[in-house]
C-alpha cells in the first residue's frame, strides 16, 4: 500500500469568528459534526443557510470531512433515520472528502439513551453493523470510517476482541476506520488492557483518520471529553501508530466549543502545531 | 443474549429506570454498580448543561429552590428526551408545567410561551400566576432573594409585539382584602 502523507486538522462546530482568524490558516482539514450544527424548526431539524455559508467559505480553504455521532449504527431496532436530512443537505452544499460514525449505539425502539453505548462484540452485532454499513455505501459515493469508542462500562459479553471486530468489519465491507487515539487510551485504562496488545492485533491498513483529544478523570475513569491539549501519552502514539497505518490521511485535534472559554484559542492553535510537528 | 435485549436492558438501566426480572446477567451484574452510576452521572451532566441553556428561567429558578439535580433526573429517568437540546428542552418545560409547585408550573408555562412567540409577533398567549410573576422573576436575574410572596393571582400575557415581550395584570385580591 502506497504510504499518504498525514495531514493535521481539527473539529468545528461553526459560528467562531476566532476560528477562522487563527485556527483555519493552520489546518488542511477541518471535521464538522451534523447534529450540532443543526437547529430545529419545528419537527424537522435544519442545518441553517447561515451554517451552510460558512462551510462554504471554510471549503475553500480546508478538506471538509463529516463526522456523526447520532446515526446509532449499532441500533438493533432500526438506526436514527433523522440523520441522514443533515447529511444530505450537507453534501447539497459543500464538497466532503468522508464521513464516519462512532462503533455503538445511542438510541433503543427510538428513544434515546443519553450518551454512547458500546456494543457486545457478538456475530449478531458484526452481522447487523456489516449490513448498515453496506447501505451506506450503496447510497453515498463517499469512504465511509468506523470509530472506536471509549466505554465506561465492564467489557460487554464478547466473543471477539476488540480489533479483532474492527478487523472483521473492515475486511467485509471495504470501510475504513478512524482510530481515536484517546479513546484507545480511555479504554485502555478503564477497561485494563495494554493500547499495545490492542494495536498490536489491529490491522491499520484502513485507517484513513486518528483523532487525538484530551479529557477529565472521574471515579477512576477516563472520560472522553475533548476539553484539554493532549497528553504526552496520547501524542507518544502517532508517530508509532503512522509508522504502521500507510493510509492515515487526517490527524484530528477535537475539541468541544464548551472548552473554549478555559483552554482559549491560543491553546488550540499551539496544540494543531505541536501535533503537526510529529506528521513530517 | 440477543442484541436488542442487551440494548433495551442498558438503556434501562443507564437512564435510572431501574433493573428488570428478566434482564441478562450482564445486566444485573451493572446494577449498583460504580462504573453505572458514572455513566448516569455523565448523561445527567449533558442534559443539565443543555438544559440550562434551553430553559434559563426554570432552570436557575430550580437551582435556587435545590431540586435543579433532582428534576433533572427524574427527567432522565421517565425516558422521553430528545438529543436535540431545543425538543429536550420543550419536553423538560412541558414535565415541569405539570409540576406541584405552582410557581415552577406557571414559571415553565411562561417559559414555553416565551419559545412558542419567539419568531411571530401575532402569536400571544396567557400564563395565570398565583402571584405577582415580577419579584419572582426579578429574583431569577437578580439573584437576591425577595419578600415572602403573597397569593395574589396573576396573569402574563406573552407576546413579541408587547414592549418587553410580556405584560402583567393582577386578576383580584386575595380573600380577606
Amino acid at each position: 500500500m502506497k504510504r499518504v502523507k498525514a495531514r493535521i486538522g481539527t473539529s468545528y462546530e461553526a459560528a467562531d469568528p476566532a476560528f477562522v482568524e487563527r485556527i483555519l490558516p493552520l489546518v488542511d482539514y477541518v471535521e464538522v459534526i451534523p447534529d450540532t450544527l443543526a437547529l430545529r424548526e419545528g419537527r424537522r431539524a435544519l442545518i441553517p443557510a447561515r451554517t451552510l455559508r460558512e462551510l462554504e467559505t471554510l471549503a475553500r480553504h480546508a478538506t471538509l470531512i463529516v463526522h456523526g455521532v447520532g446515526l446509532s449504527i449499532g441500533s438493533a431496532d432500526g438506526w436514527n433515520d433523522d440523520y441522514f436530512a443533515l447529511f444530505d443537505q450537507l453534501l447539497d452544499a459543500v464538497p466532503v472528502a468522508w464521513h464516519s460514525e462512532h462503533l455503538a449505539f445511542t438510541h433503543v425502539d427510538g428513544r434515546f439513551t443519553g450518551t454512547m453505548l458500546a456494543l457486545p462484540r457478538t456475530q449478531e452485532a458484526l452481522d447487523l453493523v456489516a449490513r448498515r454499513v453496506q447501505r451506506l455505501q450503496q447510497r453515498y459515493p463517499l469512504p465511509f470510517l468506523l470509530e472506536n469508542t471509549v466505554n465506561l462500562l465492564p467489557d460487554p459479553p464478547a466473543e471477539m476482541s476488540e480489533a479483532a471486530f474492527l478487523n472483521h468489519l473492515a475486511a467485509e465491507t471495504g470501510c475504513g476506520l478512524l482510530l481515536d487515539l484517546y479513546n484507545l487510551e480511555c479504554n485502555a485504562h478503564n477497561q485494563d488492557y495494554d493500547a499495545a496488545d490492542f494495536l498490536a492485533e489491529l490491522d491499520l491498513s484502513p485507517v484513513r483518520e486518528l483523532h487525538l483529544a484530551c479529557g477529565t478523570e472521574h471515579a477512576g475513569l477516563m472520560l472522553d471529553i475533548h476539553s484539554r491539549r493532549t497528553r504526552d501519552s496520547t501524542r507518544a502514539l502517532l508517530p508509532q501508530v503512522l509508522a504502521r497505518a500507510p493510509g492515515v490521511q487526517a490527524v484530528i485535534y477535537e475539541v468541544m466549543p464548551e472548552a473554549l472559554p478555559v483552554l482559549g484559542h491560543q491553546a488550540w492553535a499551539d496544540e494543531i502545531a505541536l501535533l503537526d510537528t510529529l506528521l513530517t | 443474549m440477543d442484541l436488542h435485549s442487551y440494548q433495551t436492558s442498558l438503556r434501562r438501566l443507564v437512564i435510572g429506570a431501574g433493573p428488570a426480572p428478566d434482564d441478562p446477567p450482564y445486566a444485573q451484574q451493572l446494577t449498583g454498580s460504580r462504573r453505572l452510576e458514572v455513566v448516569r452521572e455523565v448523561i445527567g451532566f449533558w442534559r443539565a448543561h443543555a438544559l440550562e441553556r434551553y430553559c434559563v428561567l426554570s432552570a436557575a429558578w430550580l437551582k435556587r429552590q435545590g431540586r435543579f439535580e433532582s428534576e433533572i433526573q427524574r427527567f432522565i429517568t421517565a425516558g422521553e428526551f430528545s438529543p436535540d437540546i431545543a425538543l429536550a428542552g420543550q419536553q423538560f418545560l412541558r414535565q415541569l408545567a405539570h409540576d406541584g409547585d405552582a410557581i415552577v408550573q406557571a414559571l415553565a408555562r411562561f417559559e414555553i410561551a416565551l419559545h412558542e412567540t419567539r419568531y411571530d409577533p401575532a402569536e400571544s398567549r396567557t400564563v395565570d400566576w398565583p402571584c405577582d410573576p415580577r419579584p419572582v422573576l426579578a429574583e431569577i436575574l437578580d439573584g437576591q432573594a425577595t419578600a415572602p410572596r403573597e397569593p395574589l393571582p396573576h396573569r402574563l400575557t406573552v407576546s413579541r409585539a408587547l414592549p418587553g415581550g410580556y405584560a402583567c395584570q393582577a386578576l383580584h385580591l386575595p380573600l380577606g382584602h
